[in-house]
């Protein structure tokens, strides 16, 4: 048997890595074909007329480099062995390049914050989603301005009291092209704890916008719960990470009597009454 | 989960030993730069009743004082809260020391005495996670606040923002406590 049969493929979408930037990427894989001792893949710009050519030996699944950014690229298969090549490529398959995540701006985001932010790399489709490894930070209305950057409006929780915060620390990006193509990148952006909340305490109105006592009491009666019991209580879990523990805790206590000017606590921003006697 | 606990205790015993507390037994250390000057503490309730969160004089040497705050017959503590205030021109905070009210719940209080403004003491103590708070049988120290007299004469301390809380959740504060300070000298 001379011939490939049944060369088919199925776009990879495995590769969690982020490609190169500059130097696209497509991944591809076929099924095997009996009697095959290789393969060679075609590929171009153009359909059916293919520029280049890999030979990958008996693999069924190879990574196109170097391929142009933001351009449809159409590839095909075909398989040998000692008679010869198939003369028949398999079916036809195309798309961009695996798309590339580089920068966000801003890079950072504070708890409780909805920030427009622009994302930058490279084979951001229309119809693409992004995504993050935050479960409480979400993008909405991604859509790419160009190829080459997508706008999009992030938000981190909470933005209303009573709902759980997003954890602090850095996180990663996905970025989806709509034929599930992805591209990520880890340590992308990162939540930064949210100084307003750490108030927890405000009922006396005396107190309010002052870090005292009150505030590591009411942390200290919810200490060790975590989010699956009972006590736990978003608005206390400070640095949003599903437990009211020492790190909470310590918010406060390193703060203890300063007050809150609407940016930060410091000493200098209390009233009057809680200055010096 | 067993790990997760353990990271969390040990941020927590950081952040005490942060704070400068001790509890070496609360014997006063004498000494200082000007060791012939006395201190003393004269309380405005020297003999509390139920109800009473009440400054008492704890022992002296040379220009430091204790002042042991009280809590008297009053239960279901879990925390309190408050400022202490003073001439700091005339008085500084020199150390603090666990009392005995809250050792007593096996349930690791926390203490945090932090000066944010001269003259301005921020006090708070409270257990940790326990679901029910302690009783304050007769007199029982909170805790213990030591004091050192900078120069002659009589200086007020007072107490502000002053609030004891019960175990429930959220804390509430415990009514119809009546708080009192007292003066210290140097002499």
């Amino acid at each position: 048997m001379h011939r490939a049969r049944h060369v088919g493929f199925v776009f990879g979408g495995l590769l969690l890595a982020a490609a190169p930037a500059l130097a696209g990427t497509i991944r591809v894989a076929w099924d095997p074909v009996p009697d095959a001792q290789g393969y060679r893949v075609y590929y171009g710009t153009v359909s059916g007329q293919y520029t280049q050519s890999l030979d990958v030996g008996p693999a069924t699944e190879t990574t196109l480099t170097g391929l142009a950014d933001c351009t449809t690229h159409f590839v095909a298969v075909k398989a040998y062995n000692a008679a010869g090549e198939s003369a028949s490529f398999s079916n036809e398959i195309s798309g961009w390049p695996r798309p590339v995540v580089g920068t966000i701006a801003p890079q950072a985001v504070m708890q409780g914050n909805q920030v427009s932010v622009t994302i930058r790399g490279s084979n951001f489709q229309g119809g693409l989603a992004v995504e993050t490894d935050n479960p409480y930070v979400f993008f909405a209305g991604a859509a790419p301005a160009t190829c080459t950057e997508i706008r999009a409006t992030l938000t981190a929780e909470p933005m209303a009291p009573g709902l759980r915060a997003a954890p602090i620390g850095l996180f990663g990006l996905t970025v989806v092209n709509p034929d599930g193509v992805f591209g990520s990148r880890t340590a992308a952006y990162e939540v930064l704890i949210n100084p307003a909340r750490f108030d927890v305490d405000q009922r006396d109105p005396a107190t309010r916008g002052r870090l005292d006592g009150r505030d590591t009491i009411w942390i200290a009666r919810l200490f060790a719960a975590r989010e699956t019991d009972p006590l736990y209580q978003p608005d206390s879990d400070l640095d949003g990470d599903g437990w009211i523990d020492g790190n909470d805790l310590a918010y406060i206590a390193s703060r203890l009597g300063q007050c809150w000017n609407g940016l930060q606590w410091s000493s200098s921003s209390c009233p009057e009454s809680f200055q010096a006697p | 989960m067993s790990a997760r606990y353990a990271i969390v205790i040990s941020a927590v015993l950081l952040l005490v030993s942060a704070c400068g507390g001790g509890g070496d037994g609360g014997v006063v250390g004498g000494g200082g730069s000007t060791p012939s000057l006395q201190a003393s503490f004269v309380p405005d309730n020297p003999n509390p009743t139920s109800n009473d969160v009440a400054m008492l004089a704890g022992t002296s040497a040379d220009d430091r004082v204790q002042i042991r705050v009280t809590l008297t017959d009053v239960n279901d503590v879990f925390g309190a809260a408050f400022d202490v205030t003073y001439d700091a021109t005339a008085v500084q905070l020199d150390r603090w020391l666990p009392g005995n009210l809250l050792e007593q719940s096996g349930a690791s209080p926390l203490y945090f005495v932090e000066t944010p403004v001269p003259g301005r003491t921020v006090v708070s103590a409270q257990l940790l996670g326990a679901s029910s708070g302690v009783n304050a049988s007769g007199t029982q120290t909170l805790i213990v606040l030591v004091f050192r007299v900078l120069r002659t004469g009589s200086f007020a301390l007072g107490f502000e923002a002053a609030s004891v809380s019960d175990s429930q959740f959220p804390p509430q504060p415990i009514v119809g406590l009546r708080w009192s300070a007292g003066t210290l000298l140097g002499t």
